[in-house]
């Protein structure tokens, strides 16, 4: 009798979200993103259904499941997107938290080996003021839900391959290369800066690159302390509404002292930025008809060479 | 004629190069003191001259800074300027091992002769020849600037322990390790092997038996809610107050210096910030304390021990991500808080 009962009740868990055998659809992936993030909040991920081996990672530290902001998560943010890639059996979130009351932002990344968990790779942003702003900003820009058009879709290769020529664009200091939108504009740790004339380097900067479009900003060479961007993984895509997911890594030598800026002449670098150290970032990318329409980053600096807990 | 003058210059070079790379040391035998001592002088000169190759370096010779590999000739290699003025050695001759912390100054547009930041070095001779290179580079100028007002050790990190008390490299490590053990989820009823004038320094400031402030009272550590700088080492433990560092890990005790009674080792410190934040004092008080947010310290740290007892304890040390590794030990041994 009681293995009977056991064997019903392990049915009837495989089933939830309709059936074993299909594939995770969107409705079903943003499931395995609320159950995540509830189990954060309750500090159990055990009750969540595990793969044998889950691979954790928190800002590119593996870590036993069960530590880092799964001890210190109070609850849920109000800016929130979850990015579903049904054929990659992967979800992503991108969005806001409270750990012991304070707003936490995270991109999280879960993999699915058949209905089971069985990578969480997550980046938490601790910069309450940050934070703030990405909520101030009420939500994720509605492009990063909207569904293309079929005329304005491109498949998975050709997602990917717009994001990594914005990277390149992003190392090289060239505009040109990326497949920019016309109206593109990126917001980094929930600043805009692109066409954000009162974001500006200093009171009394003579030069303003933020007040700058995507690709113009991007010849400008401002970006020029950026020797080195890797590893580079585009990992959820969603073909459906052109959205993709990345993680990246920018190393900063800490060499590069001055920037000459085509037109204007010479800008010293930031004194952060003078230093070696790992940025390391997830992004959003919208893209509409192959072109990059919208850019959003959670971003934090790491020790110099740090390693992707994926892939390096 | 030409060439042979060319020639001649290479030789001297050649030869002027050998002795450099020789400098006091024979060229055989066991790397004493002197030898182990003479190699950090060389590495900190290659690496202020932004110039490994100046280095005997073995060919699998590996290096880390900040707890990443990095090629050699990376990272802090581009940026630093000068050497400072503050040098403690922690020699281990039968480890082939020297640990070093000192002071060093960083290029920095704002201050022409370098920025002032501390340095945790070790070094692993084989052969004369250098096959590791463990950095631990912290760039706060405060700390920095507090080491460097010490000018010297204090004497307790150079002075002989007499001949027959010394320990033997085991208990010198054990008792070391005792210190990481007591403060781990610190309860205030541990065997803490303080000696009565037990005093320590982090980032050059004294966190034990500090002066209590004109106008206030010295906290007593039976109603404290937390750990105070005035109390000595023995009351801050037996507070039972520091119960928020929750995991001292990855413990690689790299060099220890019998005839001076010194261990130095490289740690973290996690704090997991989580229900370990509320906790109860040895009378069974209900407290609060610590991070509220994941926080691990990297730290390199060296105690000066006598007797069985720590008397003086040095550490310089830096957040690093949560969970961060030495990039020296396997994951496994990177979580655990076993002595290595």
């Amino acid at each position: 009798m009681a293995v009977a009962i056991v064997l019903l009740a392990g049915g009837v868990a495989a089933q939830c979200g309709g059936g074993a055998a299909a594939p995770c659809d969107r409705a079903c992936l943003e499931g395995f993103v609320d159950r995540y993030l509830e189990a954060l909040v309750a500090h159990n991920p055990f009750g969540l259904p595990l793969a044998q081996k889950v691979r954790f990672s928190e800002n590119d530290q593996p870590l036993p499941l069960g530590d880092g902001l799964w001890n210190t998560a109070t609850g849920l943010g109000t800016y929130r997107l979850v990015i579903s890639d049904p054929q990659g059996a992967q979800a992503g979130f991108f969005g806001t938290m409270r750990e012991n009351g304070t707003p936490v932002a995270v991109a999280l990344r879960l993999k699915l080996d058949g209905r089971k968990i069985a990578e969480a790779e997550s980046l938490v942003l601790r910069d309450a003021p940050a934070v703030k702003n990405m909520e101030a900003l009420g939500h994720p820009d509605r492009l990063f839900v909207e569904p293309l058009s079929p005329a304005e879709r491109v498949g998975r290769k050709e997602l990917i391959a717009a994001a990594n020529k914005y990277l390149d664009g992003l190392e090289r200091g060239n505009g040109d290369i990326v497949p920019f939108d016309a109206e593109c504009d990126r917001i980094q740790n929930g600043t805009l800066t692109t066409n954000n004339p009162a974001l500006t380097l200093g009171p009394n900067a003579s030069w303003n690159p933020f007040a700058l479009g995507c690709r113009e900003q991007f010849g400008t060479k401002f970006f020029s302390f950026l020797k080195k961007v890797h590893p580079r993984r585009f990992p959820v895509i969603d073909e459906e509404r052109g959205v993709v997911l990345g993680f990246l890594m920018a190393q900063v030598p800490g060499t590069v002292k001055s920037v000459d800026v085509p037109g204007h002449g010479t800008i010293a670098v930031d004194p952060a930025n003078r230093s070696p150290f790992t940025l390391d970032a997830a992004e959003l990318y919208k893209i509409r008809s192959g072109k990059i329409r919208k850019l959003e980053t959670i971003q934090m600096r790491m020790p110099y060479g740090t390693r992707s807990a994926f892939e390096w | 004629m030409r060439r042979h003058v060319l020639t001649a210059i290479t030789l001297g070079v050649a030869l002027a190069a050998g002795l450099a790379a020789q400098g006091n040391r024979p060229a055989t035998g066991p790397c004493d003191r002197a030898c182990l001592e003479g190699f950090v002088d060389e590495f900190l000169d290659a690496f202020v001259k932004h110039d490994p190759k100046l280095l005997p370096i073995s060919r699998t010779v590996k290096f880390t800074e900040n707890g990443q590999r990095l090629k050699l000739g990376d990272g802090s290699w581009r940026s630093m300027l000068g050497k400072g003025a503050y040098r403690l050695f922690v020699s281990d001759p039968q480890a082939g091992q020297v640990a070093f912390i000192g002071t060093l100054r960083e290029e920095n547009n704002m201050v022409k002769e370098g920025a002032l930041v501390l340095i945790a070095l070790r070094l692993k001779i084989d052969n004369r020849q250098i096959s590791e290179i463990e950095t631990f580079v912290v760039r706060n100028l405060m700390a920095a600037q507090n080491v460097e007002k010490a000018v010297a050790p204090h004497r307790l990190f150079t002075e002989a322990v007499p001949a027959a008390e010394r320990m033997s490299r085991d208990d010198l490590i054990k008792t070391a390790n005792m210190y990481f053990t007591g403060m781990q989820l610190n309860d205030g009823k541990g065997v803490y092997p303080f000696a009565d004038d037990c005093d320590r320094f982090e980032n050059g400031g004294k966190t034990t038996n500090a002066p209590t402030p004109a106008g206030q009272t010295r906290p007593d550590p039976k109603t404290a809610s937390t750990y105070s700088a005035q109390w000595s080492c023995m009351e801050q433990f037996k507070s039972g107050l520091i119960h928020f560092v929750t995991r001292i890990r990855d413990r690689r005790f790299v060099a220890v210096d019998q005839e001076r009674g010194l261990v130095f080792s490289f740690i973290f410190f996690d704090h997991a910030a989580g229900e370990t934040r509320h906790y109860q004092a040895p009378d069974g008080r209900a407290v609060t304390g610590g991070p509220t947010t994941p926080w691990t310290w990297e730290l390199a740290e060296m105690f000066r021990i006598e007797k069985g007892k720590i008397r003086r304890i040095e550490a310089i040390l830096e957040r690093a991500p949560y969970g961060m590794g030495s990039g020296w030990s396997n994951w496994d041994d990177q979580l655990s808080d076993k002595a290595r």
